[in-house]
């Protein structure tokens, strides 16, 4: 091999990205120390986007993680390969460090997108857009408005048109009227909106983000756990809007929401308790969208599946090597695709999958940058 | 043998030919769309971003893995020693194959490059890639500092 001289191999910045694109979090946050250009390359926005579609759709799910809430009331993560080979999971556990300094029962995780989580302690009025890849986490400035109810709902996602995270909470302070308060990341502000979901009682406690939308299951009138509907809200446009249930016939079904692969699902099981469910997924062609039935899977007879199908939570199926990973409530469980046979099972704490990524809850925000600048800019 | 009359003949920007079978020179996206758009009666299609120095390279390079009965160990082994160049002869191959739309070509360097980079210390990696340490100490320690995670 050719030895180069050092100034003959100085590489065009076009490859040394396609090269670093490859690398896991954790060399390139090494890396960052080479050189000022490599750090500006590597913490550049199109970079770390670019870098989430291949690590989001890399193969067998090597960079993605199951985080959960211990029992100790730390938090842990597994990686996801592990959850579908491993029997086990006790040497696949990882140790991650909580922005919330004392977990509690009301800690939630919210959601997740591209890496980062919300973690959110409802009663307290503390939350925290985490990404605990990287161990950087954003305290959300209180808002203003008071959130004191027993029925909130929250969500988490992302807005691509503005390339901003954001947390949402509806609140029913008053029967029927509700106030919803949107946190911007990048803004790092709330905005309260008033009487919005006349008639709409979202179920669910955490929305299941999809493609820009935060969808809920939902009912006519509070305290009606009846799901009647599936609502959205656009995080990009700030709407909501409401998704007919596909007909199948079954009307006393117990309905939750959730996510196979990238697509807004949902699951039906006939009655609470029942041993299997039937998944459905949305397909959009055009304009109009469709419910297809995509299978139905039995649940093993030891789960306490009707706490688990309570209308409060969502859910999510990932296919890995044709099997079937389904996470419901507190309960994971893994199936063999072509057999649709139980393999194993696990329980956890609260649960979320998330994405290994580079994004800085930090540096989104430039609400900082622009105060030191001067305080009247505002950006388009 | 291949047949007469199925060759292709590429020219590189020193003009330099190669005659390659059409069978396997049509598997390349931009010579199928040249051979679809050109009358190509003379059947010479010009390279002209590439140097027959790298044209040599990705050409032995595809007649090894279109080789009928090639063994994958065989394939194996030949990558390896395909691979024994240095960084900017490397990158010129990466450029053909990128100029060529040749992915699988373009992921093997790529792949190579990463090898070449896997473990190393930061010191290192400047090595490899010829990087002048811009840093002052203290910048250096604290972008260390703020992603010590990574060191651990």
């Amino acid at each position: 091999m050719a030895s180069d001289s050092i100034i003959s191999l100085l590489l065009p910045d076009e490859l040394i990205t396609e090269i670093l694109l490859r690398l896991p979090i954790k060399s390139l946050s090494k890396f960052m120390c080479v050189s000022k250009s490599w750090l500006q390359l590597i913490s550049s926005p199109a970079f770390v986007k670019n870098h989430i579609k291949l690590t989001a759709n890399g193969k067998g799910y090597i960079y993605h993680r199951l985080i959960f809430r211990n029992t100790n009331d730390d938090f842990k993560f597994c990686p996801l390969p592990a959850l579908f080979t491993k029997q086990q999971l006790i040497e696949e556990l990882y140790h991650i460090d909580s922005p919330i300094e004392r977990t509690t029962l009301s800690t939630h995780i919210v959601g997740s997108v591209n890496g980062l989580i919300c973690v959110a302690h409802v009663r307290q009025r503390e939350a925290y857009i985490w990404n605990p890849t990287i161990t950087k986490s954003k305290e959300l400035p209180k808002s203003t408005s008071n959130l004191c109810s027993d029925g909130i709902k929250c969500g988490f996602g992302y807005d691509e048109s503005r390339d901003d995270y954001k947390v949402v909470f509806i609140d029913y302070p008053i029967r029927h009227r509700t106030v919803v308060n949107i946190y911007s990341l990048r803004t790092n502000s709330w905005t309260t909106l008033h009487d919005q979901l006349q008639g709409i009682f979202l179920l669910n406690l955490h929305g299941r983000f999809v493609n820009g939308k935060l969808y809920w299951t939902s009912s006519t009138c509070i305290n009606n756990y009846k799901v009647c509907n599936i609502t959205s809200f656009d995080l990009a446009d700030g709407t909501w809007e409401s998704l007919e249930l596909p007909s199948c016939g079954k009307d006393n079904s117990y309905i939750n929401v959730g996510v196979v692969g990238s697509d807004l699902s949902l699951l039906y099981t006939c009655q609470r308790g029942a041993a299997t469910s039937d998944v459905w997924i949305m397909k959009h062609s055009g304009v109009n969208v469709s419910w297809t039935k995509l299978f139905t899977i039995k649940y093993p007879q030891n789960i306490k599946i009707h706490r688990c199908a309570a209308p409060a939570f969502t859910f999510s199926i990932h296919i890995h090597h044709g099997e079937i990973l389904l996470v419901l409530g507190s309960a994971i469980m893994i199936y063999d695709g072509s057999t649709r046979q139980l393999k194993h099972t696990f329980h956890v704490n609260q649960c979320e999958i998330y994405v290994e990524s580079l994004v800085n809850p930090l540096k989104i925000s430039d609400q900082g940058h622009r105060n030191q600048e001067s305080p009247q800019s505002s950006h388009s | 043998m291949m047949s007469l009359g199925k060759l292709i003949t590429l020219k590189t920007n020193d003009n330099e030919e190669f005659k390659l079978d059409k069978t396997v020179a049509v598997k390349l996206e931009i010579i199928k769309n040249i051979v679809q758009d050109v009358d190509c009666t003379s059947n010479v299609i010009p390279l002209p971003n590439i140097d027959g120095k790298t044209m040599t390279k990705v050409v032995k390079y595809w007649k090894k893995h279109s080789e009928e009965g090639v063994t994958e160990v065989q394939l194996k082994n030949f990558d390896q020693d395909f691979l024994k160049m240095s960084h900017s002869e490397l990158h010129d191959v990466h450029l053909a194959a990128k100029y060529l739309d040749d992915n699988q070509l373009k992921e093997v360097i790529i792949q190579e490059f990463l090898d070449r980079i896997k473990g190393k210390p930061i010191e290192e990696i400047r090595e490899v890639f010829g990087i002048v340490n811009d840093y002052t100490p203290e910048e250096e320690e604290e972008v260390r500092r703020e992603n010590a995670w990574a060191f651990e």
